[in-house]
């Protein structure tokens, strides 16, 4: 499908330095200048902020004007005549660098930001050279912090990005500059944490050493550390991570190719989660598997080498009759790893029992889930180009809790005045509600009902007087031509999902063709998953029951597969646990270490006589395995993902993988190889050239999807020794839209008016079977907490803070929040972080809520100690 | 967004319940509810005589915005104390045209005099020494503020002199808040 | 024939008497010049604190990459070193090592230098990993007093 995308501004001329320069008309003149490739320095102005025009150093002469005026804060007309290379700003720079100076210690040896610090450099381009300050330079004290932030307020120059940053990514405005004249200073109110998902950022913004990541606090001097362009396992992005020796030290949105050498870029757009940024050094944690692990004789896990682990596991597949044996893939696997699971499995064992959607709790939820994602075709590009008129957000508010990256990309969009926004939600967080121009709180029940209300007034037409009542506002929002529908799919673990994904497709259907789909769920490798050919229903040329495309699929299977639809990993698992398999194959499962329906995991684990797990760090699940094989991390395995919105990112091999460890690529292709199979890859590039077949690309390469630069701007390819290396413009879109029967309403009230609906999510800063073993997340850990509305917390007695012990869900107490923006009779929390247990999957979970006793006072201090 | 109710959500806000009708008052002449924080400060202070930390988020709870937005105002303005002062706050003007009057000199006298340095208190709870910036009376210099009071061309006798009229009680002190001053 | 040999004997019994330009290595040990580049030192301040704070210039500039460090946060408590950081680990391999006093020029705390040892022979190729401990001058060998600022803005 193709979409219009609005014309780019009007080129005008504009002499810079005497040279005519062809620009945009009405955009920023630095940026513009930038772009280009004119470099004009400066240090406050940072494109994705607003214009704060405070460090005066991208001044700029402009004829016709008495003074030297600042290019940020100015945009570009016809016929401007500017100089940058004049004698007066020359002198106007080198001015402003003894200023910012004046005050700044002389401590670069020590100092983190040394070698990649924008003073530094500018000090050697633009700068004196030498200090004629002759008093005492200010000093400040230094504070207790954030706990992953550190603070040398004596370095700060007051640029104010880090301020700007947590007021309009953040929404916050949690750091302010404090005092006033030559005293004031940047801070947090009463010095404490800078809380926001994304305030590891600040670290990256700020352009000399005053705000420095504490994890990273001396490990290293930039230079020797060597960089690999990657995407980490547990979250959307890309980014580049820091290695030296093999030891991951920090991760930060893609560096910047500056003088030869590789900086932070601090003037990215593309910004990252704490949970990218600090949760990716799980890699650190000592607790890891190195050796290939069997059950001996004696029913212990012991360690044992790769041959006789690799031969019980063949051995017992081999005996498996067809539909004897299962495979679950984790939602974070790669998605060659998709592929060769999705091959073993159906080739190699002719098994059709396979599948990657573990998250959900419900067998409707997963299937629901896998036809939202054949419709996907929206595109975070094309919103960043402003495509979009319009960007309906339904039920997918909680993504800044649990997917704060996919969440912030959304956002960014109707930030920076892209598209407009709309909500159809449970809970309106205000991070995303007060951007939005119109936001509808319903009860999770009852949000399918309003989008099938909407959409039978769209079939009607889009004349505002179809507008149903009272939602006059929404619809005029939808008839926008062009627009995107963001669907939240992993909501109380997809509880909804079954009317809301035929409902959203009707609505689809309803807004025509200009309306982009993006179903989205905090599974990262969601979309790879269904590409790949890891889904039940799906091979990776596509759906399963198309006899064509199996075709396809035999021949780059290389043998012909089972044509027998299959169950989605819930139903693999109640099948598992009912003893249907005799070996079940658990590949890198994450989302099930942590998962509400723990019960159901452990039955069916305890049921199959034989279980293969696939894993890097020991877990439950690993515990009762069989035969256990130790995997790698992301910074040490070749392979690509796919981002939720289609783009392939790949993942670079950065360092070895240590120990007796594998990637864990070669793990399953080892184990088809004791099986049989004949095909032996060198390397990951080969197993993606499969897959590039069998999506009808065979010239989209591993090595070409690495080039993609980040942002709108930045030219999409790169040079090597033979030229410019184009990324090839290729997107995994999905656009069938099945025209699907609305179901029944499964989630009707309880009929007890006592009992709350519980919409829960899992926290990406919660417990994690990646992200919380950094052990300098646990500060990030959030508290045990109940959302409540404010109507609910008044009915039933109950205040912020609280204690509450939610009665048929968790057995953890944990403390109310009285959120005036909650649907009533709706209980909010995160599973994760309250220990969740369902019993069963059916429906959204309704709990009652009990007063608790507050837990002792030291149990309460020592989690505050550790989260300081 | 639905709408917040205001009044529910302050029911807590011990400073708020205190001073409601103010505080309603207050808010009431602005368009935006942040705007009425410096008068809400001010409110406080002529309560407390300063400003503390508990104080500064009940303010940012009912103006609305952060209380990181509070600091700002409180620690940008010399005249909001953020810590308790003496009765009489002594503001020697510390910009240039009166550092080129010896104003340096007058607050060298001044604290060997009172034995207390800046922003710091005299142990009877009398006298503060603060630091001001331009208090706009350049050609009077060397200036102070005597709690509201713009003493100007100051000289030794003369600050000899208002010292003694303010231990005497005769200068009437600003505040008349319900806590009283430090003593 | 026997004149040559008369003429060489001659040249040998001349300088029997001649003081000798030798050293009687190694009971004699020949002075060094100030500039001699022998094996490295690390120095000390006067109160006995290191002067290296790990800023690892010393390694970037190496042309043979024979220095390897790893930085720790001094203990205010506890200091080991003048600055914020110390170098935990610092090694020297000294068969890499080309002697250029590239790292002496770089070091911005003349915390190394380069020293009058030149006997550095060893059994085994690993013992020519030189620790810090071999390197750092004895505690009461410092000068200098480490500059230490003060705080001069209370918030």
């Amino acid at each position: 499908m193709t979409m219009k995308i609005p014309d780019p501004s009007v080129l005008v001329t504009v002499t810079v330095n005497g040279r005519g320069l062809m620009l945009p008309k009405g955009k920023n003149l630095l940026q513009a200048l930038l772009d280009v490739g004119h470099y004009v320095p400066h240090y406050c102005y940072q494109p994705a902020l607003s214009v704060a025009g405070n460090c005066r150093l991208c001044l700029v002469e402009i004829e016709g004007r008495p003074k030297p005026e600042i290019s940020c804060n100015m945009v570009v007309t016809d016929g401007l005549k500017i100089r940058t290379d004049s004698e007066l700003i020359d002198d106007c720079r080198k001015g402003m660098m003894e200023f910012l100076l004046m005050n700044h210690p002389l401590d670069c040896p020590i100092c983190d930001r040394g070698g990649e610090c924008m003073l530094q450099r500018y000090s050697m381009e633009y700068g004196w050279g030498t200090a004629r300050t002759v008093d005492a330079r200010r000093r400040f004290v230094k504070p207790q912090f954030d706990p992953l932030i550190d603070i040398e307020r004596n370095r700060c120059i007051m640029c104010t990005r880090c301020v700007r940053f947590c007021d309009e990514v953040g929404n916050d405005h949690v750091m302010g500059v404090f005092g006033h004249g030559s005293r004031n200073y940047i801070g947090t109110f009463g010095n404490g944490p800078v809380s926001n998902p994304f305030s590891g950022n600040v670290i990256d913004l700020c352009p000399v050493g005053c705000l420095t990541s504490k994890p990273f606090r001396f490990e290293a001097r930039p230079w020797e550390l060597r960089q690999t362009l990657t995407t980490p396992r547990h979250a959307n992005g890309i980014v580049t991570a820091w290695t030296r020796g093999g030891r991951l030290l920090r991760v930060t949105p893609p560096a910047r190719r500056r003088h030869g050498l590789y900086t932070i870029d601090e003037d990215t757009t593309r910004f990252i989660s704490n949970e990218v940024r600090f949760g990716s050094l799980y890699t650190d944690n000592e607790d890891r598997l190195l050796e290939p692990l069997a059950r001996g004789k004696d029913g212990k896990l012991v360690k044992s080498e790769w041959e006789p682990a690799l031969d019980r596991a063949a051995e017992a597949l081999k005996a498996c009759k067809p539909g004897e044996a299962c495979f679950i893939a984790g939602e974070r696997s790669t998605n060659e790893e998709f592929y060769l699971l999705g091959r073993l499995a159906r080739a190699v064992c002719h098994t059709p029992y396979i599948d990657w959607r573990g998250r959900f709790v419900s067998e409707s939820a997963a299937q629901a889930a896998g036809v939202a994602l054949s419709a996907s075709d929206g595109d975070f590009d094309l919103l960043d180009k402003k495509a979009y008129q319009a960007m309906l957000i339904v039920a997918a508010g909680d993504l800044y809790e649990s997917a704060p990256d996919i969440s912030l990309r959304l956002r960014e969009g109707a930030r920076l005045k892209r598209t407009r926004l709309g909500l159809i939600d449970s809970r309106v967080n205000p991070w995303l509600g007060d951007l939005a121009e119109t936001a509808w709180l319903e009860q999770p029940e009852k949000i399918a009902a309003t989008l099938i209300a909407l959409a039978e007034a769209l079939e009607k037409g889009k004349d505002p007087a179809n507008a149903p009542q009272g939602m006059e506002k929404l619809f005029k929002f939808v008839t926008a031509e062009h627009g995107l529908l963001v669907l939240g799919l992993d909501s109380a673990g997809g509880a909804i999902a079954p009317e809301l994904v035929p409902a959203a497709l009707r609505i689809l259907r309803a807004l025509g063709v200009g309306w982009h789909f993006l179903p989205v769920t905090a599974a990262r490798n969601a979309k790879g998953g269904f590409v790949a050919g890891a889904q039940s229903d799906r091979v990776p040329t596509g759906r399963m029951i198309d006899p064509e495309l199996r075709v396809k699929a035999d021949e780059i299977y290389g043998s012909a597969i089972p044509a027998d639809p299959s169950p989605a990993a819930p139903g693999l698992l109640e099948m598992a646990a009912q003893g249907k398999f005799k070996v079940l194959v658990l590949h890198r499962c994450d989302e099930l270490v942590h998962h509400p329906r723990r019960e159901l995991i452990e039955k069916a684990i305890a049921a199959t006589p034989m279980v293969i797990a696939i894993d890097v760090f020991p877990s439950w699940i690993t515990e009762r395995a069989a035969i256990v094989f130790p995997g790698s991390m992301f910074m040490e395995c070749d392979g690509s993902m796919t981002d939720i919105d289609g783009t392939l990112q790949r993942m670079s091999k950065g360092c070895r993988v240590p120990g007796n460890a594998q990637e864990e690529w070669r793990i399953i292709e080892l184990l088809g190889l004791k099986l049989g199979d004949t095909r032996r890859s060198k390397r990951a590039h080969e197993i993606f050239a499969d897959l590039a077949r069998a999506w009808g690309r065979p010239d989209v390469t591993l090595d070409s999807i690495t080039l993609k630069q980040p942002g709108p701007e930045a030219p999409q390819g790169t040079h090597n020794y033979f030229g410019v290396i184009k990324r090839p413009d290729f997107k995994l879109h999905s656009s069938e839209r099945p025209e699907l029967a609305i179901a029944a309403n499964s989630n009707a009230t309880s009929g007890r008016s006592d009992l709350l609906t519980l919409w829960w999510i899992q926290h990406s800063q919660g417990p994690d079977h990646l992200g919380s073993r950094s052990s300098q997340f646990d500060a990030l850990r959030p508290r045990p907490r109940v959302e409540l509305s404010t109507a609910d917390a008044a009915r039933l007695g109950l205040k912020n803070n609280d204690w509450v012990l939610l009665e048929g869900g968790s057995e953890q107490p944990s403390q109310v929040l009285v959120n005036p923006t909650l649907a009533e009779g709706v209980v909010y929390g995160a599973a994760n972080v309250l220990g969740l247990r369902l019993a069963d999957g059916a429906g959204l979970p309704h709990v009652n809520l009990m007063p608790a006793d507050a837990p002792a006072a030291e149990i309460l201090e020592q989690e505050a100690t550790a989260r300081r | 967004m639905p709408e917040l109710n205001t009044t529910s959500a302050l029911a807590t806000n011990d400073l708020y319940m205190r001073h409601r009708a103010d505080i309603d008052a207050i808010v009431a002449r602005y368009p935006i509810r942040q705007s009425a924080l410096m008068p809400i400060l001010w409110l406080i202070q002529e309560e407390d005589g300063w400003i503390s930390d508990e104080m500064m988020k009940q303010a940012a709870e009912i103006c609305e915005c952060t209380p990181a937005e509070v600091l700002e105002s409180v620690s940008f303005y010399q005249m909001y104390h953020r810590e308790p002062v003496g009765k009489y706050v002594l503001g020697i003007c510390a910009t240039l045209p009166c550092a080129l009057k010896a104003a340096d000199g007058l607050y060298a006298y001044l604290s060997e005099k009172l034995g207390i340095t800046w922003a710091e208190t005299t142990q009877d709870g009398l006298f503060t020494i603060q630091r001001r910036e331009c208090l706009g009376a350049c050609s009077e210099a060397p200036v102070m503020l005597v709690n509201q009071e713009l003493e100007t061309k100051l000289t030794r006798e003369k600050i000899d002199r208002i010292l003694e009229e303010c231990r005497q009680g005769k200068r009437k002190p600003y505040f008349t808040g319900r806590n009283g001053y430090r003593a | 024939m026997l004149i040559d040999f008369i003429k060489g004997l001659a040249v040998t019994f001349k300088h029997i008497w001649k003081k000798p330009v030798t050293f009687n290595y190694p009971e004699v040990k020949r002075p060094q010049p100030a500039f001699y580049r022998g094996r490295h030192r690390l120095q000390r301040y006067s109160n006995g604190l290191e002067r290296c704070v790990a800023c690892a210039l010393c390694a970037a500039v190496c042309p043979p990459e024979a220095i390897y460090l790893e930085a720790e946060e001094n203990d205010p408590k506890r200091p080991v070193g003048a600055g914020e950081r110390y170098a935990r680990l610092y090694q020297i391999h000294q068969i890499r090592c080309i002697w250029c006093g590239f790292c002496e020029e770089a070091c911005p705390e003349d915390a190394i230098v380069m020293g009058p040892i030149f006997e550095m022979a060893n059994y085994k190729r690993s013992d020519f990993v030189c620790n810090k401990e071999q390197m750092l001058d004895a505690p009461d060998k410092g000068f200098g007093e480490p500059i230490v600022l003060k705080v001069n803005q209370p918030l």
